[in-house]
């Protein structure tokens, strides 16, 4: 680290606050943070009391880039950083919603689910708009992957270089198509029906419902497939990613700059419609869980 | 009522260019030089922060480094707005104490609370 070992009066957590800069910023302003540290530790002031400003600096640094050399180099770094740190936040985040989404009660109105089954069920549930993510880190890793590519001569390299690429997409097809047979064949689930409507009164006056037996453990598995691959899909894209912005490539400053953003906006977005689906699936399911044929008239 | 909470403390960049001013400094030297005429204390990392975006925008430039730690100095585009920046809280200033003149003598019992 710049600067480490030029102020050897600075507590040892004054060191570990300055470590928590970026290395360009420590590079730039390292060895004066740590000279600003060693005054104060020399007046006999406190240098605990500044470690949260610090610390919120060092976090608002990260965050924004103030002071950031414009180099494509660093912006490869930045853009690795973000797709890690945001991967890495979502998963806490999707447990956290997994076990809010089986403590809502959703399956608790059905008894012919076991535990596991209703487990996978809701992490099923829960995950599927997190595989949007897959599709929105893609559209904004699309340019450095592409570029990435084209890099690449015509053979066998550039080949596993868009098989590689194009796994996420089928891992998450897979997911969604798993997650989508699952949820039709559902114990209790409606999977079609009939209805008779009166020409004098428009109401229905007949009303037939299929719903499906099921069979809870083909449920549960195919649940548990789909996040696999859902889920598998998304890490697979973030370190791609994430690989690729760390490579040398045509790739601008501008570029990942903007992939950035955008990876902010589609972590946020992921979030929300995480918690948007999670409030609409735990509305009360229709009267359909059971097959009923009685004149409504 | 503490009018701080009501009003936001003076603005960090301009406190840092204010305090550069008189001559290049290094962190430290702001800080207390910052404390001392606006009684703001300001941590590292703020200050730090600032003179990032000084620097960025061309403002502030550091110089060779003394004793390991650079000093600050301001530049001719730092200079100009600062210059901008007095001349429109001045503005601000002196009409707000030209209304307070004005309005004084209309007040009842001198602004005192009648009752």
């Amino acid at each position: 680290m710049p600067g480490a070992g030029c102020h050897p009066s600075v507590p040892a957590l004054g060191r570990i606050a300055v470590a928590c800069y970026p290395p360009w910023w420590r590079a730039r302003y390292g060895d004066d943070q740590l000279g600003f540290l060693a005054d104060l530790h020399a007046e006999g002031r406190s240098v605990a009391r500044v470690l949260p400003n610090l610390m919120a600096g060092a976090a608002w640094t990260r965050l924004s880039g103030t002071g950031m050399p414009a180099t494509p180099s660093a912006w490869r770094n930045r853009a690795r950083t973000s797709v890690t740190a945001s991967a890495l936040a979502a998963m806490p985040l999707m447990i956290l919603g997994l076990y809010a989404s089986h403590r809502g009660g959703y399956w608790s109105g059905n008894g012919r689910l076991s535990t596991a089954a209703r487990v996978a069920a809701d992490a099923g549930n829960f995950l599927f708009p997190a595989f949007a993510l897959v599709l929105l880190m893609l559209l904004f890793g699309w340019r450095i992957l592409i570029s990435q590519a084209l890099e690449l001569r015509p053979g066998a390299a550039r080949r596993r270089y868009v098989a590689a690429m194009a796994a996420p997409f089928i891992a998450v097809a897979s997911g969604l198509g798993l997650w989508s047979l699952a949820s039709h064949i559902s114990p209790g689930g409606v999977t079609g029906g009939s209805y008779k409507l009166s020409p004098m009164t428009h109401r229905f006056y007949d009303v037939t419902l299929v719903v499906s037996p099921g069979d809870p453990r083909l449920v549960a598995f195919l649940h548990a497939a789909a996040i696999v691959c859902g889920f598998g899909g998304w890490l697979v894209a973030a370190v791609l990613v994430g690989r690729a912005a760390a490579r040398r490539g045509p790739a601008t400053a501008g570029a990942i700059r903007t992939g950035v953003w955008l990876s902010r906006i589609a972590t946020g977005a992921t979030v929300l419609l995480s918690l948007g689906h999670q409030r609409l699936r735990r509305r009360p399911r229709p009267a359909a869980l059971a097959p009923r044929r009685e004149p409504l008239l | 009522m503490n009018s701080t909470r009501l009003f936001p403390r003076p603005d960090p960049a301009l406190l840092v260019l204010t305090s550069l001013a008189d001559g290049p400094k290094h962190g430290y030297a702001l800080m207390k030089d910052i404390e001392a005429f606006s009684h703001v204390s300001m941590g590292p990392g703020t200050v730090f922060g600032c003179l990032a975006r000084l620097e960025e925008r061309g403002l502030v430039r550091a110089l060779e480094a003394e004793d390991r730690r650079h000093p600050y100095e301001l530049t001719a585009t730092g200079l100009a707005v600062l210059h901008e920046q007095l001349d429109e809280l001045g503005r601000v200033t002196a009409t707000s104490r030209a209304r307070l003149r004005l309005a004084r003598p209309a007040r009842p019992n001198g602004g005192r609370a009648s009752g």
